[in-house]
């Protein structure tokens, strides 16, 4: 038997392997280049991303569009399902008027420049307090898979409009497509949403992702530079930075790069970025953390993401804690 | 090392290949030893030495034993060292593949003891059949006389090295492409808390974490028979497609075999078989699954698990029973016969090597050397073929009426039991269970989710249902030869490779029993 009959398959699979890499080296060289620049987004899936990518499709449910996505909310009897749940989590630790930095300010209508300019104006006293379901109708919601699970399970997932995807950071939240507009089969960017979208509050709740990379500092510059894009896009918005929801102490203790300790930095650093004016910082972890400041155990299965029974716990917190407008 | 790492596929294995193929015969069971041991170090370097340790002692016990009670303080102790790692700190300090090779060695020395095979006499032998890598931390849990002959003389060369990576490659896919990528909707369904998740979610979760469960396991097993291949070795089949069983009797005769033949043989028949009675049969299948409880977990839930599944086969014996009653099919001998299947005959006391191997089903390879070992093996498959054939037939009888039926019942009864068997909790148990079944109502249920799971996973659970089936092994059969397949395969694996890139490895589920 000739030898390259006799070794037709290693042959074959030398070839095979020669050529798909070949084909595949941009692919390839993607995932080491992200994997050694951080700034770059992405690290490959860890067990803090669990839900594939279009495993939950961004949905823009609320008044600002009035069609529903067929695969997600949209079920008749999905809000009743809930309200056993609101009423638990008015049960629930939420401690009121501690979840903003900055001191109440006059606040300033147009204000499109970044936090260090400070203009007095007369304008009405900016008072935090509690509010209900619908002050979320003119809500945006832009994070990552805890933000999914906010938009899923939780009763604001009707009311609010959620641009939130597994695996988001804050380093591509303009540029990944993963808004679908009712009747269009592409998705398109949140940039590119927002020039179409009017909202009056932005929640944000990033950072889990970007534990990997970069320092608290470079990491809250990026923060700020899409507030900024966001100002710009919706000025008449108030932002509210969420800090990083904390992980378990057992999470936390594993010891990559995933603990309580780089997360406070990072929140610290991010609490910097609150104007008192347009934007608030708010720290949900008060609501679900012990009093050693780690997630409490029993509110998650993977030390990371809040069950969808406790998820109530950080609406409340999110509803005690709103800047009221009137 | 996991086979389903990059540090194993593109290191270890090539490394450890190239080494092999280049040492001369003689030499070759001591390169795989210390390769196999390299391959356990770097997994868990802290009990290298108990696993070192327990080889040699039981290679000297087995020498020396000539007393039955020798036998027993020899089985106490191996026994004891097992269940002491499984209780002591919940078994988180379990050594790797424990559980595997404790079983292995303890049927080395009763097989010796009864005079079944001769003591071996090389140690570097002995070791290499205990350690060998393909099959060390996992099993296919292999009987001595199994692989006697190969530990001497075996086939290593072109042909059994490419025809055990294609197997390989095979299982790896299983692993990768399904078992893994299926493993996130239960996770999803964790991550999520089973208090809220709808009653057709917490069936589809079931059904795909039986799914997993059967191609990470089936995945590993076919990737230490190709292993195995590769170094020349022909290791027992672990699986027939078990979902294409018709009761959860035979489920658990082609699910983890070498685990279920290990019961048969040395708990099973010496307790009577089903030869004494109903009720001592009974009492004996209580005993198998009470042990086969215990060999995984030593927490509750493995108990309901084993416990259930008893239940059931006794349940399926009754029923039977009452069937060939009312049919006047078939009288009680018969039906024991057929029950017993591969193992009665050995109840009665005929040891022909030839008989015992082709109902001991794992066993494929014989011992008649290794020359004229592909007309054997197809001797031996010939064999199995009529047997099964004949086996279908008796069977037939209750089943071919129903068998529909038959198959649907299992199917909506084993996705149950591995809920059992995955949730070690008993209250979040009780949850899930619950939640099958629409008992009381969930908290935060988002009513829609199910379908959301089926858009995202309905192709995969697809994939594996198909996958499930005969076919796969019916397609490798037919293409492995050709350019085709060959080339599907080759590309199988890159494609493997770049996902495990993707996502990282993640280890196998039966590591922790």
């Amino acid at each position: 038997m000739k030898w390259w009959k006799r070794w037709a398959f290693l042959i074959t699979l030398v070839i095979t392997g020669v050529l798909y890499f070949k084909i595949d080296e941009d692919l390839l060289k993607t995932i080491r280049w992200e994997n050694m620049n951080p700034m770059g987004g992405e690290k490959p899936e860890g067990d803090w991303e669990l839900l594939q990518d279009g495993t939950n499709p961004t949905t823009t449910p609320g008044e600002a569009l009035p069609e529903e996505d067929l695969s997600q909310g949209g079920e008749p009897g999905q809000a009743g399902d809930q309200s056993p749940e609101s009423q638990e989590g008015a049960d629930a630790p939420g401690i009121p008027d501690t979840g903003y930095q900055e001191p109440p300010v006059p606040e300033e209508s147009g204000a499109e420049q970044m936090p260090a300019e400070p203009e007095p104006e007369p304008e009405p006293e900016i008072r935090m307090g509690r509010v209900e379901s619908d002050y979320f109708s003119d809500a945006l919601f832009l994070g990552d898979s805890r933000t999914v699970g906010l938009g899923q399970y939780g009763s604001l997932g009707d009311v609010a409009t959620f641009y939130a995807s597994t695996g988001m950071t804050i380093y591509k939240i303009f540029k990944s497509e993963i808004v679908e507009m009712p009747g269009q089969q592409e998705k398109i960017t949140v940039d590119e949403a927002l020039q179409h979208q009017s909202f009056n509050k932005i929640y944000i709740m990033m950072g889990i992702n970007e534990m990997g990379g970069g320092t608290p500092e470079s990491f809250a510059q990026t923060y700020g530079e899409v507030i900024a894009r966001l100002q710009e896009l919706q000025p008449q918005a108030i932002i509210y930075i969420q800090g990083i929801l904390k992980v378990t102490k057992a999470r936390s203790d594993k010891g990559d790069y995933i603990n309580n300790e780089g997360i406070e930095a990072r929140n610290a650093a991010l609490s910097l970025l609150a104007d008192g004016e347009k934007i608030f910082y708010l720290d949900v972890n008060q609501a679900v953390c012990d009093e050693d400041g780690a997630l409490v155990k029993d509110y998650t299965f993977d030390g990371v993401h809040l069950k969808a029974k406790y998820i109530s716990l950080w609406e409340e917190f999110l509803k005690d804690n709103a800047v009221l407008l009137d | 090392m996991v086979f389903s790492s990059i540090e194993f596929l593109l290191y270890f294995l090539p490394i450890f290949i190239l080494i092999y193929m280049a040492v001369p015969q003689k030499l070759k069971n001591a390169v795989l030893m210390l390769g196999s041991m390299v391959f356990y170090a770097y997994g868990d370097l802290r009990w290298l030495g108990l696993l070192a340790v327990s080889t040699a002692a039981n290679y000297m016990l087995a020498r020396v034993i000539n007393r039955r009670s020798g036998l027993i303080a020899a089985l106490a102790v191996n026994i004891g060292i097992l269940i002491l790692f499984k209780y002591y700190q919940g078994g988180t300090l379990l050594p790797l593949g424990i559980s595997f090779y404790t079983f292995q060695m303890a049927s080395y020395l009763i097989d010796v003891y009864r005079g079944e095979i001769e003591a071996e006499e090389k140690f570097i032998d002995f070791a290499v059949y205990v350690m060998m890598f393909p099959k060390l931390v996992m099993g296919p849990i292999t009987s001595y006389q199994d692989i006697r002959r190969q530990l001497r003389r075996r086939r290593c060369d072109a042909e059994c090295l490419q025809d055990g990576l294609k197997l390989f490659i095979l299982g790896l896919c299983g692993k990768v492409l399904l078992a893994d990528r299926l493993a996130l909707l239960w996770q999803e369904v964790q991550v999520t808390g089973f208090e809220s998740i709808s009653t057709p979610l917490a069936w589809i979760a079931a059904v795909a974490y039986s799914l997993q469960l059967y191609f990470d396991f089936v995945g590993y097993s076919v990737m230490a028979q190709g292993l195995g291949r590769m170094v020349g070795f022909k290791l027992p089949e672990n699986f027939r497609q078990p979902y294409m069983a018709s009761s959860v009797r035979e489920f658990y005769r082609r699910w983890h075999m070498s685990l279920g033949n290990w019961f048969c043989k040395y708990v099973y028949i010496p307790l009577g078989g089903s030869r004494r009675g109903e009720g001592r049969t009974i009492c004996n299948l209580l005993a198998v699954w009470l042990l086969t409880s215990l060999w995984h977990g030593t927490t509750a839930n493995f108990l309901i698990w084993g416990m259930g599944i008893c239940l059931l086969i006794i349940l399926e014996r009754q029923v039977g029973q009452l069937w060939n009653r009312i049919t006047g099919g078939r009288d009680m001998e018969q039906r024991d016969d057929r029950d017993g299947g591969r193992v009665s005959p050995r109840a009665r006391g005929r040891r022909a090597r030839f008989q015992r191997q082709s109902e001991a089903r794992s066993s494929m390879w014989s011992e008649e050397g290794f020359e004229d070992l592909d007309a054997e093996e197809e001797d031996i498959r010939g064999r199995e073929q009529t047997r099964r054939k004949d086996g279908s037939n008796a069977q037939g009888s209750a089943k071919t009426k129903v068998p529909m039926i038959c198959h649907l019942y299992l199917l909506a009864v084993i996705p149950v039991t591995w809920m059992c068997f995955a949730i070690t909790d008993l209250d979040q148990l009780c949850v899930y269970l619950s939640r099958m079944f629409g008992l009381g109502s969930g908290v935060a249920v988002h009513v829609g989710d199910w379908q959301q799971a089926l858009t995202n996973y309905g192709l995969l659970l697809g994939a594996g249902m198909v996958a499930g089936t005969p076919l796969v092994h019916w397609a490798y059969q037919k293409l492995e030869k050709r350019w085709v397949g060959m080339f599907l395969l080759a590309a199988s694996f890159w494609f493997c490779i770049h996902r495990i890139l993707l996502q990282g490895e993640n280890p196998f589920l039966y590591l922790n029993f």
